[in-house]
C-alpha cells in the first residue's frame, strides 16, 4: 500500500496506527476529504458533506491520541446516512419537504459514534424517506454504484453503500426497513450488518420495528467496532436493549466456526432468483463447508410474507402526510406518491390481520432456528440494476412488483432476526454478489463471528477498481 | 390458629411457616378452598375453581419443604385471570364464543408460576375478552366488590382482586391493557403492579403492544416475590425485557433523595373531591419518606384518541372477521366498541402509532426531571356493580373508559405503574394512588410502594365479608 492509500484502510487499522502514531487523523481525514471532492461529483454519495466540521473533529482526535484519552473511534471518518436526523447538520430525508431543516435534537446512535471520537464527513444520499431499493430523490438525484457508475448502489442506504466502497468514507451508517443495508451492502461489494430489532436504539422511537439502524463497513472487524458502540438500551426507544456483549473484542482474536449448525436455501422455497447470483452464492455455501459448518438445506415453510410488510411498510409511510397528501403531493417522488395512493385502500383490519400475522411469522422463524444457528441465502435475487429507477424490471426473467424483487430482505426486518450481507463473489459482468447470513433473534453475535470466518476464507476487494 | 389468620397470611408469611414447620401447605389450601366455597357464591370472583388440582400441587408443595431446596412459590396459593390460557384448564374469556376451551398450553409465565411450585385454585373472572373496568359477563355474571357487594371490584381483573381482598388467595395474576390491573386494585384495596412492558414475556401483546400481565396481592413484598418468578426474557416473545436483579431483594432500599411528582389531574382529569383529598394526603407523605415532592405534570394532552385506537383494534382482532356470525354472542356494549373499528384506515393505526411515539417522547423527558409521578390510580371509587362504567365523575358526564385517565397513559408508554390502598372514603370504599416509574425501572416503583406500605399500612383493615 502506498502511503496516499490511508483511504481504503478499515477503521480498526487506522486506529491501530494513530496509536502508534505513524498516522494522523488529520491527513487520514484530508486524504478521504480529497477523494471526495474528486469523486463525489459523479457518485453523488453525499447530500451534504461538512468538511470543516470533519477537519475539527479530526484535529480533536489527533489531540485525543496525544493526551492519552481517545475514544474507540477517534478519529475515524464516518458517513451518516440521511434518514437519520442530525443535531445541527441538514438532514433532508431525500424530501423536498425537508431540503433545508436542520434538527436541533440528534440520535443515540450518531450521539455514541460522535463520543466514540468519530469524524462526520457528512450525509449520504437516500431516497425519499427510504421508500425504495434505489437512492434516487428529488433534493439531491441518484447515487452511483462505484462499479459501474450506470448501475444503482441499491438503497435506501445507497448512498452510505457508494461512500464506503469508493472509499469515500472509512465506515457509513445505514437503516433498514425493509432490506434498506443488505441491498446495498450487497449491490456496492461491502459488509452490511442489520442487527437484531432494537439492538442499536431507533429515535425517533417507533412501535413500528421493522426499521433497524446498523453499520456499512468494508471489513467485519469494523461492523462488530460499530456495534460495540453503537448498542445499547436507551431510555428514548422503547424496543432498545443491551446485549452486554463487546462483540469487537469477542472477534478480535479470530474466531472458529466450525461448530455451527447453518441451514441454507437458494431460495426459502418461493423467491425467484437470477441464474448468475444463484451460481455465485452456491459457491459461497461451500466456503462454509470447507470451514467445518455441517450445512443442510432447508427453510421454514413459511411462504412469502411480503403482503404483512407491504401493508406495514405502505401505512407507515403514509401516515407522514396523512393530513396533508394534497398539499405536498407535487413535491413529492412520483413513484412514491403511487405506494402512497395505493396505501389508502388499506383498511385498520388489514394493519391487524398484517400484525397478527408479523407475529406469527417469527415465531415460525424461532421453531426453525430451534435447529440452526445461522441460515444462509442469497442476499439480493439480482445484479444492480439502472441508477434512479425503482426496481430492477425483470428477475430470473420475470417481472417484479414494488419491494417484491428483494425476496430475501424484509422477513428478517419482520421477525427481527439479525442479518448481514457478505460480499461473496461477482456475476460475469464483474458486479458484486452478495450473501446473505442471518443469525437466531438477539444472537447477533455469531452473526459477526460467522462473517469474520467467512471473510478470512474468502477475502474480497476493500475498494471498487475503478476507486482503488 | 383461627381461619381468618390462615388465609389472610400473606405468601411471605406462608412461606417462612411452611419453611419453620408451622404451617402446612395442605391445611393453608384447605382452608381456602373452603373460603372460597363459602364466599364465591356472593362474590363471584372465580369462574373455575381446580380443587382437586389445589391438593395435589398442596401435597407436592409440602413434600418440597422436607427437601433442601423447595421452589420459590411453593405452596402458596394463586388464581390465574381467566383471559389467559391454563392447561387442562377451562378457560373462557368471559365470552360465549368458545366457553368450554380447554387451552393445551401455558404462557411461559403461567409455566413458571406452576413451576416455581403455586398452588393453583382456579381461574378469576373477567368481562368479555377485558374490554371494560368492571367484571360482569355472559358467561359467569358479575363479580362483586368485597367492601360493598352493590359494588364493582373494578376490571378487567376484577375476579383477581375481589379473591385477594376477600383471602381466596394471596396472589392474583392479572392482566392490564388499559389500567386493568391498577383499576381493581384501587377499588378492591390491594397492591397491582403492571409492570415495564416486555419485563414478563407475553407473546399475546405483541400486536398492539397494550397489554401487561402483572402481580396483584395484599402486601407489595408478595408482589416483588411473584415479579420474580414470572420475569425474564423469553424468545416467545420478542419484546421481552432482558433479566433484571431479583425486585424481592432490591426492595429493601430507601428512597430517599428521590424526585417525586404529584398530579391531582395530569392537567386534564375530572376527579371526585374525596378521591382527590386521599390521594394527595398520600402523596406528601413521601415527603417523610425522604423524597421531595413537588406538584408537576408532564403538560401532555389526554392521550384517549390513541388509546382508543390500539386498545379497540386489539379487542377486534380475534373477530372483526366475523362479525355477522358472532355478533350476536358478544356482549353488546364491546360489539359496538368494535363496530367502530370498521372505519378506520391503516393510516390512522400508523398515525396513532407515530402519535404515540411523539407522546412517549413527551413522558420521557418528564422523567429526565423526575423519578417517579404521583397520580390518583382512579377518579373514583367502586362504582355499582353491573354497569359499564360510572355515569359522572365530579358532575361531568362519562365516556367509555374515558374515566380512567389516569391507567392508559402508562399502556401506551409501557412504564412501570403500581397502585397501593391510600384509604377508605366516607362510603368505606377503598382509594388508590398510583406510583409510575420510568420505563423499567420497576425496582424504583416497588421499593417506593414497599417503604409507603411501611408508612401508611393497609393490611390492618378487612372487609366484613
Amino acid at each position: 500500500m502506498s502511503a496516499q492509500d490511508v483511504w481504503a484502510l478499515s477503521a480498526t487499522q487506522l486506529i491501530e496506527q494513530y496509536q502508534a502514531k505513524q498516522l494522523s487523523p488529520v491527513e487520514v481525514t484530508e486524504a478521504i476529504l480529497n477523494r471526495i471532492a474528486e469523486y463525489d461529483g459523479t457518485l453523488n454519495a453525499y447530500v451534504t458533506r461538512t468538511p470543516e466540521r470533519a477537519i475539527e473533529d479530526a484535529r480533536r482526535a489527533e489531540a485525543a491520541y496525544h493526551d492519552g484519552t481517545a475514544g474507540p473511534l477517534a478519529g475515524v471518518p464516518v458517513a451518516i446516512k440521511d434518514l437519520t436526523p442530525t443535531k445541527g447538520i441538514r438532514s433532508t430525508f431525500g424530501s423536498l419537504l425537508y431540503e433545508s431543516y436542520v434538527p436541533d435534537e440528534g440520535t443515540p446512535d450518531v450521539e455514541r459514534l460522535e463520543a466514540a471520537g468519530m469524524v462526520m464527513l457528512g450525509k449520504t444520499t437516500t431516497p425519499e424517506f427510504g421508500w425504495k431499493g434505489d437512492s434516487g430523490n428529488r433534493v439531491n438525484g441518484p447515487a452511483r454504484n462505484p462499479w459501474n457508475t450506470d448501475l444503482t448502489p441499491g438503497g435506501s442506504s445507497g448512498g452510505s453503500g457508494a461512500a464506503v466502497a469508493a472509499g469515500l468514507a472509512t465506515l457509513a451508517s445505514g437503516s433498514d426497513g425493509a432490506g434498506s443495508i443488505r441491498i446495498p451492502s450487497s449491490f456496492c461489494g461491502i459488509y452490511g450488518l442489520k442487527p437484531t430489532t432494537g439492538l442499536i436504539p431507533r429515535v425517533p422511537s417507533s412501535m413500528s420495528v421493522h426499521s433497524h439502524l446498523g453499520p456499512m463497513t468494508r471489513t467485519v472487524l469494523d461492523a462488530a467496532l460499530y456495534l460495540t458502540i453503537a448498542a445499547g438500551q436507551d431510555q428514548r426507544d422503547r424496543s432498545s436493549w443491551s446485549s452486554g456483549i463487546d462483540y469487537y473484542s469477542e472477534m478480535r482474536d479470530g474466531v472458529d466456526i466450525s461448530d455451527l449448525r447453518v441451514a441454507w436455501s437458494p431460495d426459502l422455497g418461493y423467491a425467484e432468483v437470477d441464474p448468475a447470483i444463484a451460481e455465485v452464492v452456491a459457491g459461497a455455501i461451500e466456503v462454509f463447508e470447507g470451514l467445518g459448518c455441517r450445512v443442510v438445506e432447508a427453510h421454514p415453510d413459511a411462504g412469502d410474507p411480503w403482503p404483512i410488510i407491504e401493508v406495514i411498510f405502505a401505512a407507515s409511510q403514509l401516515s407522514r402526510h396523512v393530513d396533508d397528501l394534497d398539499e405536498v403531493r407535487d413535491r413529492l417522488d412520483p413513484g412514491r406518491v403511487e405506494l402512497l395512493e395505493h396505501a389508502q385502500s388499506f383498511s385498520a383490519a388489514d394493519i391487524m390481520r398484517a400484525n397478527t400475522g408479523w407475529n406469527d411469522y417469527y415465531h415460525v422463524w424461532r421453531e426453525f432456528m430451534r435447529d440452526y444457528d445461522i441460515i444462509l441465502t442469497p442476499t439480493m435475487a439480482c445484479p444492480p440494476f439502472r441508477a434512479g429507477e425503482h426496481k430492477p424490471d425483470l428477475v430470473n426473467g420475470k417481472p417484479t412488483t414494488y419491494l417484491g424483487w428483494t425476496g430475501f430482505a424484509y422477513q428478517f426486518n419482520l421477525t427481527g432476526q439479525p442479518a448481514s450481507s457478505i460480499p461473496c463473489g461477482f456475476t460475469s459482468d464483474g458486479l458484486p454478489v452478495g450473501l446473505q447470513i442471518v443469525g437466531r433473534y438477539r444472537d447477533d453475535l455469531t452473526v459477526l463471528r460467522a462473517s469474520a470466518a467467512f471473510e478470512a476464507a474468502s477475502p474480497w476487494p476493500q475498494i471498487a477498481p475503478d476507486y482503488a | 390458629m383461627s381461619d381468618a389468620e390462615i388465609y389472610y397470611k400473606s405468601a411471605g408469611e406462608l412461606i417462612d411457616g411452611y419453611r419453620r414447620r408451622e404451617l402446612s401447605p395442605v391445611e393453608v389450601t384447605d382452608a381456602i378452598l373452603e373460603r372460597i366455597e363459602e364466599v364465591n357464591p356472593q362474590l363471584n370472583a372465580f369462574v373455575t375453581v381446580t380443587p382437586e388440582r389445589a391438593r395435589e400441587d398442596a401435597k407436592r408443595a409440602e413434600h418440597a419443604y422436607r427437601t433442601d431446596d423447595p421452589p420459590p412459590l411453593a405452596g402458596v396459593p394463586l388464581s390465574i385471570k381467566d383471559l389467559v390460557a391454563t392447561k387442562g384448564i377451562r378457560t373462557t374469556r368471559g365470552s360465549l364464543l368458545d366457553p368450554d376451551w380447554v387451552p393445551d398450553a401455558n404462557p411461559v409465565f403461567v409455566q413458571r408460576l406452576f413451576d416455581a411450585g403455586v398452588v393453583m385454585l382456579g381461574k378469576t373472572n373477567t368481562p368479555e375478552g377485558g374490554w371494560k373496568g368492571e367484571t360482569t359477563n355472559r358467561v359467569a355474571g358479575t363479580t362483586r366488590n368485597p367492601w360493598n357487594l352493590e359494588r364493582t371490584p373494578g376490571g378487567s381483573s376484577g375476579g383477581a382482586s375481589a379473591a385477594v381482598a376477600a383471602g381466596l388467595g394471596p396472589l392474583a395474576q392479572g392482566g392490564d391493557g388499559a389500567g386493568s390491573i391498577r383499576i381493581p386494585a384501587a377499588f378492591s384495596g390491594i397492591f397491582g403492579h403492571k409492570p415495564s412492558f416486555g419485563r414478563i414475556p407475553y407473546p399475546g401483546s405483541a400486536a398492539t403492544q397494550m397489554a401487561h400481565p402483572g402481580p396483584m396481592t395484599r402486601t407489595v413484598r408478595d408482589a416483588a416475590k411473584m415479579l420474580d418468578v414470572m420475569a425474564g426474557p423469553d424468545s416467545s416473545d420478542r419484546f421481552s425485557l432482558a433479566k433484571a436483579p431479583s425486585f424481592a431483594e432490591d426492595i429493601e432500599g430507601g428512597v430517599a433523595g428521590l424526585r417525586v411528582a404529584w398530579s391531582v389531574d395530569l392537567g386534564y382529569a375530572e376527579v371526585e373531591p374525596e378521591i382527590a383529598a386521599l390521594t394527595a394526603a398520600a402523596a406528601r407523605k413521601f415527603e417523610d419518606l425522604g423524597c421531595t415532592v413537588e406538584e408537576a405534570h408532564p403538560g401532555l394532552y389526554d392521550p384517549w384518541d390513541i388509546v382508543d385506537i390500539f386498545f379497540a383494534m386489539g379487542q377486534a382482532g380475534p373477530v372483526a372477521d366475523r362479525l355477522d356470525e358472532v355478533g350476536h354472542m358478544l356482549d353488546q356494549g364491546r360489539l359496538k366498541m368494535i363496530e367502530h373499528t370498521l372505519d378506520w384506515r391503516a393510516v390512522d393505526v400508523q398515525q396513532a402509532s407515530s402519535k404515540r411515539d411523539e407522546y412517549w417522547n413527551g413522558m420521557c423527558k418528564f422523567f429526565e426531571t423526575y423519578d417517579l409521578l404521583l397520580t390518583p390510580t382512579v377518579p373514583v371509587a367502586a362504582f355499582e356493580a353491573g354497569i359499564d362504567y360510572p355515569q359522572t365523575i365530579n358532575g361531568v358526564e362519562m365516556s367509555y373508559l374515558g374515566w380512567t385517565p389516569f391507567t392508559y397513559p402508562f399502556n401506551l408508554t409501557g412504564q412501570p405503574a403500581a397502585s397501593v390502598p391510600v384509604g377508605f372514603t366516607s362510603d368505606g370504599l377503598p382509594a388508590g394512588l398510583q406510583i409510575i416509574g420510568r420505563w423499567r425501572d420497576d425496582a424504583i416503583v416497588l421499593r417506593a410502594a414497599a417503604r409507603f406500605e411501611e408508612a401508611m399500612p393497609w393490611a390492618g383493615r378487612k372487609p366484613s365479608i
